[in-house]
């Protein structure tokens, strides 16, 4: 009964005005007919649960999510889908989508739309009872409760959807928007890799190990092909011992016409295990006999960082990079003052903590996916990923193939936080089922994959102890950072403290290895936990001896690059106000808190920009990602501004790898490597012009911008010639490409580093970054609520002032996710993830976010070709401390693990609650 | 049997003997997962069932009412807020406009175990023992009444206990709320058979003068399932509590009322002191789990901040859920 196939129904419904008639599985859902039957595939598909709000349409007039509303249920009703928003008014697009635009409320946009057709639905509502006035924060929040972003953009959402409640966008202009691929994200008409849609396409799945850990002995494959419709399935076990390591790894995969036909083959692959003993907690792992993760050789790890695996020597699971030897600096001072401060010598002050952090997911909305094909020329690859080039040359390495082969196609990314760099397992799996079938193959995570092995943060144990005394000097700081990744390895705290703050210092990393699925990079690898825990140790040591926590991280601090940000940190009027700590009682608490990150400013050096200029304009060529990082707004901006152009009118052709080379967007590196080349590439392309010009005979010619529009042309003897019009009469076009290393001259580099194909150089000066958190706490009920954050950010120049506030909010906000709610959760008995979905995950919401105000500190980069550093990283290290600082400010309760959920909380603050008459 | 049904007649339902779809709101998530297989039989377009009824003395709502037209009628929220102000607050706003009255309190489990295509769980037929007991119940009850040891879902349910509501069963006639749940011993989220089917909710006359509280313990502000989740009726006379119905969820296999936190509070002086006191008596039957010890202390927290809410504001309308 269970899987025998329903007779299928007809239904007739009208979809975006147009009548249908369809022939459905009763068991759809409209999510799945509106992608795969209608082709409307703006309705995305992300949590699959209800949850997440991203497959929102309109079914009669009143919004529901796809994914949970039954195929069945459109049977003689009207839907609309994101793609009709808009469409009956001028100009084509509803107030709300000009107001995302404008007030940048997206970021990858995979969940925009969602968020599109409530908004629409919620002002219809609101315009009907309150007329053109603007909704409360409360109002808005309510209303999109039911819709949760990645990024981060719940700032710019909130400022949209009051805005076009109030009326700023009822008119039929569309004003000037900061993200040049906006208008493409708000209408659903951005593609995406799960968009992509070849004739004939096969969809793939895979099948995870039953067992914790187990030899594969042996797997059979011939009652699964001979199910009708499956046509291909491969052994995708990577792994030398042929071992799986980690319940729910990846062992095999099935390529069939449906996905339904796919998951009925799966179940029938015969595989044969040899289990063997497992261990799934980090502390169990660390026990004499615990089980080994890799009894057979230690070679062959996963890497949860981004550098290449340097040589460690192992205990057990414990792994000891040999590393750690350059991490420390006076290392025997350090030891010694540790000792003579735990002997109790006078005048010396020690403080001691460990901090522990929960794991983090990336959980991008746009899970891990890829769609490849192979053809006569060679190999055609569209996958999610934030390293088209990179990704490109690995592909064209591992199936030996010339680069020129290889086509890697990324134009819309549905988020990456570090995620989705090289050549992963999705993309070797559907290309060798491609190869397999000759077909083109799809693969997409769901959300419990995406979640088990989709990627997270490490989980990290952090022992510090910091020695000063009362001239409040730095006389040594020890740490023992043990982080978890699974399988992987590579937790790096260590390096991040040792760039951070002077004195002795003795620092040692540790990964504890478990049967548990493989962490990976994420957004400023370990910076998060480092920061978290070495914040969190300054702000005692600040309490400990009665000093200022301003002043004393000033006198500790070696950089000048934060001496902007605690100028202006100190001139926060709710810094100045905030309470002694400990100080208040009753049930609603309050604080401020305060922390610091520091990270270091790279740049891809291999990064080319190349422009065509012609008849039909100016395009911007480089194979670069989008993933809301802002790429293409880079680009368009650093071009536009130089000639003249409005950011409009500057196309950019980017996530396609036969497009000049471009960065990984890793180690905030993009801006830094994509601004100065365009700026360098359009320098060129004015010089050509002019070439051009005095060639055509005008006298004198010169690139100018035209005093009254604005707008940049050829000024000559004889009068202004503007950019297009010149253009327009160009004989041939032009084409300028920007030199390698980012046009940065030899002087204001490391050099490129050894690093092979990831190509980073290193600009030698640390970027820097402050948040001041202020909170409020129910102590009652051991409820934090962030009240307002105020984030800032050294890192130089700041290219695109909205969108670079996006990435900040967005980086505040996930910091509040890492502080308040995310944690992952494993059933001990086999490591298996349980946490696998976005209810059990808790990620924040638009209800839980406060306002955010950013501070850009610019100076200090100037000798730096175009002056501008990365600030995806730095702007999430100091955020989690912060809270944590605010939290012991308002409580006396000093938290050392994150998150700070009520169950963390209560028990450590009820007693504030009772120990008043004002309890209540 | 057949494997699907487009019923347009409670009869239909009957016959087809199958899991019932509404809104499907939860069974479409276990439909995609394979946890949960056909036959389903569709009753959304059963005619009939969609109204609200109001008399003097009493309140009918039928089955197919969107828990969003619950929460958003004057009337309902005047009479019964300790009904309309769960129904404003639970899951999300697409949830509550799809979501049935007779949907939402028949909802599966949302235990990690039984949701995930991979674990095994006594639920689903796969397993025979409880894997959360002995495995990760972190957010699991921490009155221990039966066999599952996860929260039952329903916060309507825990609203219409403390209305002593009744419901419409086909073939059963007229039954309590109460009845649907059972003591938590039975390995299951409600009582009902397929095939069977709750038609309508009856209220009885809502109390004179009476007030409402509703708070769900979450780690985000909005859109989660609880930690604890409280419904307080309250009915508070020259300063005496006259009437207190307790209504508990997110602690126990099945939503149940605090009835010793009701009978220390009746005939009472409606001051924190003797909210405190009371409170205090929620987890005289708690039993919990080794991982669930910290919804102690938020059982007792919860349950004094909703009575105080109930007695300070207790209307039943939030502004903000248009």
């Amino acid at each position: 009964m269970a899987t025998a196939d329903p007779e299928l129904i007809q239904i007739r419904t009208r979809v975006n005005g147009e009548a249908r008639s369809l022939t459905l599985d009763p068991r759809a859902s409209a999510a799945d007919v509106l992608r795969e039957d209608l082709d409307l595939t703006g309705t995305k598909i992300v949590c699959a649960a209800g949850v997440c709000g991203a497959c929102t349409v309109m079914i009669d007039g009143m919004p529901a999510t796809a994914c949970t509303l039954p195929a069945c249920a459109l049977a003689d009703a009207e839907l609309r889908t994101v793609e009709d928003m808009g469409r009956d008014i001028g100009g084509g697009l509803h107030p709300i989508q000009k107001a995302f635009l404008v007030h940048d409320g997206l970021q990858c946009g995979y969940c925009t739309p969602g968020f599109i057709v409530e908004s629409i639905s919620f002002f219809d509502r609101w315009r009907a009872k309150e007329g053109k006035t603007e909704p409360p924060r409360d109002a808005i929040a309510h209303a999109l409760s039911g819709h949760l972003c990645r990024c981060g953009a719940y700032v710019g959402i909130y400022a949209a959807v009051a805005a076009a409640c109030r009326g700023d966008f009822d008119g039929d202009a569309l004003p000037d928007y900061p993200r040049h691929d906006g208008p493409q994200k708000v209408t659903g008409a951005a593609r995406y890799t799960t968009d992509v849609r070849y004739p004939g396409m096969l969809t793939a799945k895979y099948l995870g190990s039953a067992h914790t850990h187990a030899k594969v002995l042996a797997m059979r494959f011939e009652a699964a092909l001979a199910v009708e419709g499956v046509e291909a399935v491969l052994d995708v076990l990577d792994d030398p011992h042929r071992v799986a390591r980690y319940a729910g790894q990846p062992i095999a995969a099935v390529a069939a016409v449906d996905e339904a036909t796919a998951a009925r083959a799966l179940a029938l692959i015969e595989v044969e295990y040899e289990p063997r003993p497992f261990v799934v907690d980090p502390y169990e792992a660390l026990r004499e006999g615990a089980p080994e993760v890799f009894p057979e050789s230690k070679k062959h790890p996963a890497n949860a960082s981004e550098g290449p695996i340097p040589p460690a020597t192992w205990e057990g699971n414990l792994r000891k990079p040999m590393l750690n030897k350059l991490l420390s600096s006076h290392k025997g001072r350090a030891h010694d003052k540790l000792a003579r401060a735990q002997a109790g010598e006078d005048g010396l002050v020690l403080v001691e903590g460990t901090y522990h952090t929960a794991g983090q997911s990336h959980t991008s909305l746009e899970p891990h996916c890829c769609v490849a094909r192979w053809t006569d020329e060679g190999l055609t690859v569209h996958t999610s990923t934030q390293s088209v080039h990179l990704l490109m040359q690995e592909l064209a390495e591992h199936y030996r193939l010339k680069e020129s082969q290889v086509l890697v196609h990324a134009e819309f990314v549905g988020g990456a936080f570090g995620g989705k760099q090289g050549l992963q397992l999705e993309t070797t799996t559907a290309v060798d089922l491609a190869r397999a079938t000759g077909k083109a193959v799809r693969l997409v995570h769901d959300r419990e994959e995406e979640m088990v092995f989709g990627g997270y943060r490490p989980l990290t144990r952090i022992e510090l102890s910091a020695v000063t005394n009362a001239e409040l000097e730095p006389l040594g700081l020890t740490m023992r950072a043990y982080g978890t990744a699974g399988v992987a390895v590579q937790s790096q705290a260590a390096p991040w403290v040792r760039m951070t703050y002077a004195g002795p210092k003795d620092l040692e990393d540790f990964d504890v290895t478990t049967n548990t699925s493989p962490g990976k990079p994420m957004r400023a690898p370990s910076g998060p936990p480092a920061f978290w825990a070495l914040e969190s140790l300054v702000d005692e040591v600040a309490h400990a001896t009665g000093s200022d926590p301003v002043a004393l991280r000033r006198k500790w601090d070696d950089s000048e690059v934060r001496r902007g940000l605690y100028d202006w940190a100190e001139s926060l009027p709710e810094w100045q106000g905030r309470p002694k700590a400990g100080s208040q009682r009753g049930r609603m608490v309050s604080g401020v808190g305060l922390a610091i990150g520091n990270w270091f400013n790279a740049f891809h050096n291999a990064t080319r920009v190349q422009l065509d200029a012609g008849p039909e304009g100016v395009v911007a060529r480089c194979a670069v990602q989008d993933m809301g990082n802002g790429s293409r707004s880079v680009i368009a901006k650093a071009v536009g501004e130089t000639l003249g152009l409005p950011l409009r009118e500057v196309a950019v052709d980017l996530g396609a790898s036969n497009l000049p080379p471009g960065p990984n967007s890793s180690a905030s590196r993009t801006t830094a490597s994509i601004y100065p080349t365009s700026l360098q590439a359009a320098e060129m392309l004015q010089a050509k012009l002019v070439a051009a010009a005095k060639k055509a005979g005008l006298r004198h010619p010169k690139y100018g911008l035209d005093a009254a529009s604005g707008r940049g042309g050829i000024a000559h003897d004889g009068g202004f010639v503007p950019l297009s019009e010149f253009l327009r009469g160009l004989e041939a076009p032009i084409r300028v490409t920007s030199k390698r290393r980012g046009g940065n001259s030899t002087f204001d580099l490391l050099g490129a580093m050894p690093s092979g194909r990831m190509g980073i150089s290193v600009y030698p000066k640390m970027t820097g970054s402050l948040a001041v958190v202020s909170v409020e706490v129910d102590t009652l009920l051991g409820r934090v609520y962030p009240r307002k954050v105020w984030l800032g950010l050294a890192s130089g120049k700041i290219v695109n002032p909205e969108l670079a506030r996006s990435q900040a909010y967005g980086a505040v906000i996930q910091c509040l996710g890492a502080a308040l709610t995310e944690e992952r959760h494993y059933d001990p008995a086999t490591g298996f993830l349980l946490s696998a979905n976005l209810e059990d995950y808790r990620i924040p919401g638009i209800a839980d976010i406060p306002p955010i105000e950013i501070f850009f500190d610019e100076g200090g980069f100037e000798g730096m070709k175009g002056g501008a550093c990365g600030l995806s990283e730095l702007a999430v290290l100091p955020t989690v401390a912060a809270v944590g600082n605010a939290v012991f400010n308002a409580t006396g309760w000093r938290p050392r693990d994150v998150p700070l959920r009520p169950q963390r909380v209560q028990e450590h603050v009820a007693h504030l609650a009772h120990s008043s008459q004002e309890a209540g | 049997m057949s494997a699907y049904t487009r019923a347009k007649t409670i009869e239909d339902v009957t016959q087809s003997g199958a899991e019932l779809r509404a809104g499907g709101t939860d069974i479409q998530e276990r439909l995609r997962s394979g946890v949960t297989s056909l036959p389903i039989v569709d009753v959304a377009a059963i005619p009939g069932l969609d109204g609200v009824e109001l008399h003097d003395d009493r309140a009918g709502i039928g089955a197919l009412v969107s828990i969003r037209a619950v929460g958003a009628h004057p009337e309902l929220q005047r009479r019964y807020p300790a009904l309309t102000l769960p129904a404003q607050l639970l899951a999300t706003p697409q949830a509550r406009l799809r979501g049935t009255m007779g949907g939402v309190l028949c909802q599966r489990t949302r235990c990690w175990y039984y949701r995930s295509r991979h674990m095994p769980c006594p639920k689903k037929g796969n397993a025979e023992r409880c894997p959360s007991r002995a495995g990760n119940h972190h957010f699991g009850v921490v009155f221990d009444f039966g066999p599952c040891v996860y929260p039952h879902p329903s916060s309507i349910g825990c609203a219409l206990l403390t209305y002593d509501a009744e419901l419409s069963v086909t073939g059963r006639g007229r039954m309590p709320v109460a009845e649907l749940y059972g003591d938590g011993s039975a390995l299951r989220d409600h009582s009902l058979d397929p095939g069977e089917m709750i038609t309508a909710i009856h209220m009885p006359a809502a109390a004179a003068g009476e007030r409402g509280g509703y708070q769900r313990l979450m780690s985000r502000a909005l859109a989660e399932w609880p930690l604890v989740e409280v419904v307080v009726r309250l009915v508070v006379e020259d300063g005496v509590v006259r009437l207190a119905r307790v209504g508990i969820g997110g602690v126990a296999n099945v939503p149940f009322r605090l009835t010793e936190v009701e009978e220390a509070l009746e005939g009472e002086a409606a001051t924190d002191a003797e909210f405190e006191a009371a409170a205090k008596l929620a987890t005289t039957r708690a039993k919990p789990l080794p991982q669930t010890q910290y919804k102690l202390p938020m059982v007792e927290a919860l349950v004094l901040s909703t009575l105080l809410q109930a007695r300070d504001e207790g209307g039943g309308d939030l502004d903000f859920a248009m």
